[in-house]
């Protein structure tokens, strides 16, 4: 049984190597790109900006977007990982081992389903956590080393996640959602399917209502009057005592990150529980 | 219509360009009307012969004529189940027989059909995928009898069936020929299971045909002789297979005339027949029913 | 040989078999989830044109009619969910061809290759060509009347907000100039059969899906880079103290400098302190005036059309390769022919 375990981890690699090779792929690329971009490209576009800060007239002003429009793609591709990792735990790493039986194989070759469930999530998710853990930082470094250059904020949904844990949350839970959507179909394509939709809900919603996670700040005044700089405007209008706007300053990015973070980890956490509860009953 | 089911000269088939040869130079004559077993060890080139035999691949060299046309123009006439029997895993049992008499809106034979699946018995409102191997197996011969085929291509039929199953199976496919004449060629391991019910034999191994012929008549031309270990004069016959074992030998020949006086002689059985070409591949192999000979009067 | 056939023979022409029926019945999920989609998509974009365009109109009504300097009440709740439902809208109709590619791969011939079935369908009395067709044809009718559909409806929200919604998208915007006209409908067709093909060269269900999906980005890639070539663009040349001629009203193809004897330059920087200091510079260089080759809102259909006409050859194109294929995996096509060699 000790000898089976320790293989368990080999086989899964083995069995999932192509995956492994194409995240990694794409980690690497992301990464590249974003060095590439900071250290290549906003040199040049800087320069270029700067020449032009001494004439009355600059020709170059979109010159920015060979700066701006790439780093807005690498930060979609990171926020929207999570569907591929979706696609993945609901297509090939559950649905179609329990559709073609070859999971039935790895349990009567001595290993217990839980254990089979256990080994099959784990290595996945170390290589989510890691790849999701570099693509983060690269990311915040890249997004914050030229902000002249971008006009986005750190509200706007892909930075948001892009920028801190909730990305390797969002993984994770697409991991534990992909599972238990295999576990309850048992078919692959269908697995596959409904856990990318499953997951671009829980990603909508969330996005709908992330302003109201944290208490926002609400200011009223008579005379008019700017908000701070960096503040993301969650609502404003008029009412009795004069002009009145809600908002969320600067600071309240880690709070509202994090409380994100801890909810959508909650949630893997009841979906993984659910995916063991299924198989304990379907396997015993 | 021809008098010949199926018919091969120097086929040969090869996956890609540089894997190896799963069949080579294959001959032989399949008369119709015949039961035939094909019979080979593990990767002989059985399923592969099948499958060209279905017109589902196309041969590298050679040629081979189904029911006196291509495979692909005869593949209306022909029924095949595959060795892993596919089935659509979300239809039920009653839709995938209505999907036979969709796809075969001619020739379709609904009582045959209904009549292997009732004697399962089968519930015909149970999807295929909640079905065992040797339900899948009825359901798939269900389809290939529904369409009343001339010649029917089984490629492994019996592996996944109970010994009584196996009976009443082999029973039905029988009659089936016996009534519409149809040919039968079937691919299998267990040779004693057709020496009853088969008179034609195929017998295939390392991707050539050793032995193709009736096995009347293959039975006929081998003999089994036995004698002292030392005695020798065996060189005038074609030997398949000699052994010597303690102060006994053993042989399996194709004699050229007669024998000595010390030898005792006995016609082999089936099973010694095929275990000895198949130990020996080195033996040269014996058609007694070439293609590309003159059709014989019935 | 037996009473039936002969019987058979004498009677009525032969019937075809039902292949229609049965492809409807193996794929139902797919469709039923298909016609989901559309009657959702159909139901926001209607909402999208009525109600939510007439209160965001009214919302910029409010705004604009603010004086600079007053306090300006305004309903920036329906501006901000007409843009939000707006973009969602477009970006997920831009994506439905990539739906496509991905379920034509994975489960209209991967899946079928990979379990068998595929053959089981070819011994049963349907010739490979058949099966294919009847695979490519249903679907791709289905594919095209729903997301034409879409396409049409999207046309209509978006006209519906032109010129009462101030920052509607102009309709050179990237994604609204696809989803407003057939580009759209012929990358889906595209899509289809690049996933069909995919399907039959790989022979396995979800690596067919990734490549498919691959394979559609680059097509829509490609289409991308060549649209703006496909038609003949309007060359303008403006004097020197002009500017462009019609900055930020069409499809760019070219801008820069026009030199002396015809050709044109890329724009060179120019930082003098002066809009004259920068005139002279580019004299010094050879320029003659401001060059200009755009598309303006004349060639709408005339670009729509030769892209929807690039991306239906392309699909044309997977298509006969897929039955080149097909050939290769069956052996033959037809089962029409007599005893050939």
């Amino acid at each position: 049984m000790s000898a089976a375990l320790q293989g368990l981890p080999r086989t899964v690699l083995r069995l999932h190597r192509t995956a492994l090779l194409v995240w990694t792929a794409a980690v690497a690329a992301l990464t590249g790109w974003l060095l590439w971009l900071n250290e290549v490209t906003a040199g040049s576009v800087l320069a270029s900006l700067a020449r032009c800060r001494h004439a009355d007239m600059c020709r170059d002003v979109f010159a920015g977007l060979g700066y701006s429009e790439p780093t807005a793609w690498i930060g979609t591709l990171v926020c929207y990982s999570f569907l591929a990792v979706a696609a993945f735990a609901g297509g090939a790493l559950i649905g179609r081992e329990l559709e073609s039986g070859t999971a039935r194989l790895a349990w009567t070759q001595g290993v217990t389903p839980i254990r089979w469930l256990t080994a099959k999530l784990a290595l996945p998710a170390l290589a989510v956590t890691a790849g999701g853990t570099v693509l983060v930082l690269m990311y915040r470094w890249g997004w914050g080393a030229h902000r002249s250059l971008m006009g986005d904020h750190w509200s706007t949904g892909d930075v948001f996640v892009a920028r801190g844990p909730l990305t390797v949350a969002y993984g994770l839970c697409a991991l534990a959602v992909g599972t238990l959507a295999a576990l309850l179909l048992r078919r692959t394509l269908a697995a596959l399917g409904s856990a990318v939709a499953a997951m671009w809900l829980v990603n909508l919603l969330l996005t709908q209502y992330r302003a109201d996670l944290w208490p926002a700040l609400t200011r009223t005044s008579r005379k008019p009057f700017t908000l701070p700089a960096g503040a993301w405007q969650v609502r404003e209008g008029r009412n009795a005592g004069g002009d009145f706007a809600v908002y969320h300053p600067a600071s309240h990015f880690w709070p509202l990150h994090l409380v994100e973070t801890g909810v959508v980890l909650a949630l893997t956490t009841l979906v993984t529980t659910a995916a063991f509860l299924v198989l304990r009953r379907r396997a015993a | 219509m021809s008098d010949t089911a199926l018919g091969a000269t120097g086929l040969g088939k090869r996956f890609g360009r540089r894997g190896g040869w799963a069949l080579r130079d294959c001959g032989f004559r399949l008369p119709a009307g015949r039961v035939c077993a094909v019979v080979g060890p593990n990767g002989a080139g059985k399923s592969t012969l099948l499958a060209l035999a279905a017109g589902l691949l196309p041969p590298t060299e050679g040629r081979l004529t189904v029911l006196g046309t291509t495979p692909a123009a005869a593949r209306a006439r022909v029924g095949y189940v595959a060795q892993d029997k596919p089935l659509y895993p979300q239809l039920t049992v009653a839709e995938t027989l209505r999907m036979g008499a969709d796809l075969n809106p001619e020739r379709w034979d609904a009582e045959t059909a209904g009549r292997i699946v009732a004697a399962g018995p089968l519930d015909p409102k149970a999807r295929i995928r909640s079905l065992s191997g040797g339900q899948r197996t009825r359901v798939a011969l269900a389809l290939a009898l529904g369409k009343r085929p001339e010649l029917l291509l089984l490629d492994e039929p019996m592996a996944d069936l109970d010994p009584l199953a196996r009976h009443e199976l082999m029973g039905t496919l029988m009659a089936e020929a016996a009534q519409h004449g149809t040919t039968i060629v079937m691919s299998s391991h267990v040779v004693a299971e057709l020496e009853d019910s088969c008179d034609h034999l195929l017998l295939v191994g390392d991707g050539r045909v050793r032995l193709a012929g009736e096995i009347d008549d293959l039975l006929a031309a081998h003999l089994r002789v036995s004698g002292p270990a030392e005695k020798a004069g065996l060189d005038a016959h074609t030997v398949v297979e000699d052994r010597v074992t303690g102060r006994q030998r053993t042989a399996l020949i194709r004699p050229a005339g007669p024998l000595g006086d010390d030898w005792r002689a006995a016609e082999p059985t089936l099973e010694e027949l095929v275990l000895a070409h198949l130990r020996n591949p080195q033996a040269p192999a014996l058609t007694t029913a070439p293609a590309a000979t003159e059709e014989s009067a019935a | 040989m037996s009473a039936a056939t002969a019987s058979a023979a004498v009677r009525a022409p032969a019937a075809r078999p039902r292949t229609a029926r049965w492809l409807l019945r193996l794929h139902r999920p797919a469709l039923v989830v298909w016609t989901a989609l559309v009657i959702l998509g159909a139901a926001l974009l209607l909402w999208l044109a009525g109600p939510l365009t007439d209160a965001a109109a009214e919302g910029w009504r409010q705004y604009n009619a603010c004086k600079w300097s007053e306090k300006c009440p305004y309903a920036q709740d329906a501006i901000l969910r007409y843009k939000d439902v707006y973009n969602y809208l477009t970006l997920s109709l831009a994506a439905l061809p990539f739906l496509v590619a991905a379920w034509a791969g994975a489960a209209l011939t991967g899946r079928e290759l990979e379990s068998g079935t595929a053959r089981l369908a070819w011994t049963q009395g349907i010739t490979p060509v058949r099966w294919l067709v009847t695979r490519l044809a249903l679907p791709a009718a289905a594919v095209a009347a729903g997301t034409s559909l879409l396409v049409f409806l999207h046309h209509r929200a978006w006209s519906a907000a032109d010129g009462r919604v101030d920052t509607a998208k102009n309709w050179y915007d990237f994604w609204t100039f696809h989803t407003n006209g057939p580009t759209t409908v012929a990358l889906a067709l595209a899509a289809l059969a690049a996933g069909a093909l995919t399907g039959l060269a790989l022979g396995r269900a979800l690596p067919a899906l990734a490549v498919s999906v691959v394979l559609t980005a680059g097509v829509w890639g490609l289409a991308q880079w060549l649209m703006p070539h496909l038609w003949p663009a309007v060359t303008r040349v403006t004097s020197l103290e002009h500017g462009y001629a019609a900055p930020y009203s069409g499809v760019d193809v070219a801008k820069g400098l026009a030199i002396r004897g015809g050709g044109h330059i890329p724009e060179p920087e120019c930082y003098a302190a002066t809009t004259e200091g920068c005139a002279r510079i580019f004299r010094e260089r050879g320029a003659v005036g401001w060059f200009h080759a755009y598309h303006p809102a004349s060639h709408y259909w005339p670009l729509q059309l030769t892209t929807s006409a690039f991306l239906l050859a392309l699909a044309a194109l997977f298509t006969l390769a897929a039955f080149r294929v097909l050939r290769r995996l069956s052996g033959s096509l037809r089962a029409g022919k007599g005893a050939t060699a």
